[in-house]
């Protein structure tokens, strides 16, 4: 017997809720299912739109991901992925919405600390592509798959993003021994 | 650390603490708000439910608050960043990885069938009386419990209703006791409320059960997540380049990216590389690894990127290892499992290995590797 075997074996036997019965889930089952991705889904909302707006916005992303559910196709990428990519795109919304009032505040606490304020301060020399993966990697704590689905590319883009944000971000950040 | 693992870890050093840095993320998620009428009133009834959910939880309250407090930002701590108030092991001690030196092991004959370096699989049950090592934040006070966890945002949940700073605690499912300590002797300790928070320490100790008999503690000395090296040197004619900054780039990279996912029985993925992680600006490489023929693959698919393209003989393919990640599932707080292409791998994040975690692996251990917060130190 190989792993596939025991894999088919174990997909008939266990019953498991999986992210692959998401789109037929009832609320109690979604619910189930977003969950551990919701400390995720909070951060990106607030890296993209500020902490005051990050509970909104994860709402409407999850009452928009539960009406759309039967669009998730498991195939095509994980759920954590199909989730992040719903809430940037409301965080999106969300910022059109209120740009004529304030910037997004992607860093409000620790704004006297001054190495913080080094790094904030580096990466608005970055593009709006460059800045948006830092975020999502390094500061959301995304994975580059997950990052190519906030960003809408492929991962080899975001990879190379990330390297050249690197590369632009090296003369700003002093090298400290 | 060449400059380029520098920049890396600044950032994953900032992100981490910006991480640690927010409170209030709610823990659950209310079925109710996705069969109630929408209405002008449904965010605030929602609202209400979450917090009543998130008083239940147990929560580290204004752990962000607290963390960006205690801990000064900008360097990682380390020997010469800052003074630990009350360290109870030695001095920092710092040994980063060397790139090159790891480059130089990886290198190997022309488009070889070396993947990436492997993370030693980890066999075996955490035994009473094992020397340990946990890197993480510990929470807690002397009468209550200490507790040391990862400093990140699963950790924290919240309250919609500001209160005084309460002693930061980690949350039990992701965390573990230390005992044989007093708190104001660990690096960093700041209190807060009646207990309070040390600074990111490795703490040292044996392993009794289910808590850590601390012998030492000190400050973590980051080692970053440095860049690869491609596992292929320069082919005769040279590396082609890398794709241009353009539509026609992207399109070429979409094209990379499509074809290792439309065969995921054939391909693990893919991954960036340096041609030399010591000089970034020698170029990138993008490589593949396959559990089909090498050369083959390297032949089609350099059809859809003709540019920096490496590809490597490895033992899984995506398929597989997705298959193993979504058996070992579900993925919790307390139990990660994630597909790691560059190390031909699933790797699970979880408080420690016990006889239960190897038992749930079991006839996937050899795809499998753990990435505990509590681990048994190597045996010299």
């Amino acid at each position: 017997m190989d792993i596939r075997d025991v894999l088919v074996l174990l997909g008939r036997e266990s019953g498991q809720v999986t992210e692959a019965t998401l789109a037929e889930a009832d609320a109690e089952t979604f619910a189930r299912i977003v969950e551990p991705h919701l400390p995720r889904l909070v951060h990106l909302a607030e890296r993209l739109a500020g902490t005051a707006y990050r509970d909104d916005i994860v709402q409407e992303a999850l009452l928009n991901a539960w009406t759309r559910r039967r669009s998730f196709d498991p195939r095509r990428g994980a759920a954590s992925s199909w989730l992040l990519a719903i809430v940037a795109n409301q965080a999106r919304k969300s910022w059109r919405r209120r740009m004529t009032i304030q910037q997004p505040d992607v860093a409000d606490p620790g704004r006297d600390e001054e190495d913080r304020l080094d790094i904030e301060d580096a990466l608005r020399h970055l593009s709006p592509r460059q800045r948006l993966a830092v975020d999502c990697h390094y500061f959301v704590g995304l994975s580059v798959s997950e990052t190519a689905a906030v960003m809408g590319c492929s991962e080899g883009t975001v990879k190379s993003t990330l390297s050249d944000a690197r590369l632009k971000l090296r003369p700003r950040l002093e090298v400290r021994p | 650390m060449n400059e380029d693992g520098q920049i890396d870890l600044e950032l994953r050093v900032a992100g981490e603490r910006w991480r640690a840095s927010r409170h209030s993320t709610p823990a659950r998620v209310d079925p109710a708000m996705f069969t109630e009428k929408r209405s002008t009133g449904m965010l605030e009834r929602t609202m209400a439910r979450a917090a009543q959910v998130l008083a239940a939880v147990t929560v580290v309250a204004f752990v962000g608050v607290i963390f960006v407090l205690l801990v000064r930002p900008g360097l990682p701590p380390g020997p010469a960043a800052t003074s630990p108030t009350g360290s109870v092991g030695p001095a920092p001690t710092t040994s980063p990885t060397t790139p090159a030196a790891e480059a130089t092991a990886t290198a190997g004959p022309s488009q070889s069938t070396a993947p990436s370096p492997t993370p030693a699989p980890v066999t075996e049950a955490l035994r009473n009386g094992d020397s340990v090592t946990a890197r993480g934040v510990v929470m807690g006070s002397d009468q209550d419990e200490l507790r040391i966890c990862k400093p990140e945002g699963s950790l924290q949940s919240g309250h919609l209703n500001p209160t005084p700073p309460m002693t930061p605690a980690c949350p039990e499912e992701v965390s573990v006791a230390v005992i044989g300590v007093s708190a104001a002797t660990l690096p960093g300790w700041t209190p807060v409320g009646s207990g309070g928070q040390s600074a990111y320490i490795d703490v040292h100790g044996t392993w009794s059960g289910r808590a850590i008999v601390v012998e030492s503690a000190e400050l973590v000395v980051w080692r970053p997540t440095t860049d690869r090296q491609a596992p292929c040197s320069s082919p005769p004619e040279g590396w082609p380049g890398e794709p241009p900054g353009s539509i026609d780039g992207e399109t070429n990279l979409r094209q990379l990216s499509d074809a290792v996912a439309a065969a995921p029985d054939q391909y693990i993925g893919y991954w960036a590389a340096f041609v030399d992680p010591v000089k970034p600006e020698l170029g990138r490489v993008m490589v593949v690894g396959t559990v089909g023929d090498v050369n083959s693959a390297r032949e089609e698919l350099r059809l859809a990127y003709p540019y920096n393209l490496c590809v490597v003989a490895v033992e899984h393919s995506a398929a597989d290892l997705q298959s193993i990640a979504d058996a070992l599932g579900p993925f919790t707080v307390a139990w990660r499992p994630e597909v790691d292409e560059a190390n031909d791998t699933v790797s699970i994040w979880l408080p420690y290995v016990d006889d239960a975690a190897l038992n749930r692996v079991g006839q996937f251990a050899e795809a499998v590797t753990f990435d505990p917060l509590v681990a048994k130190d190597a045996v010299p």
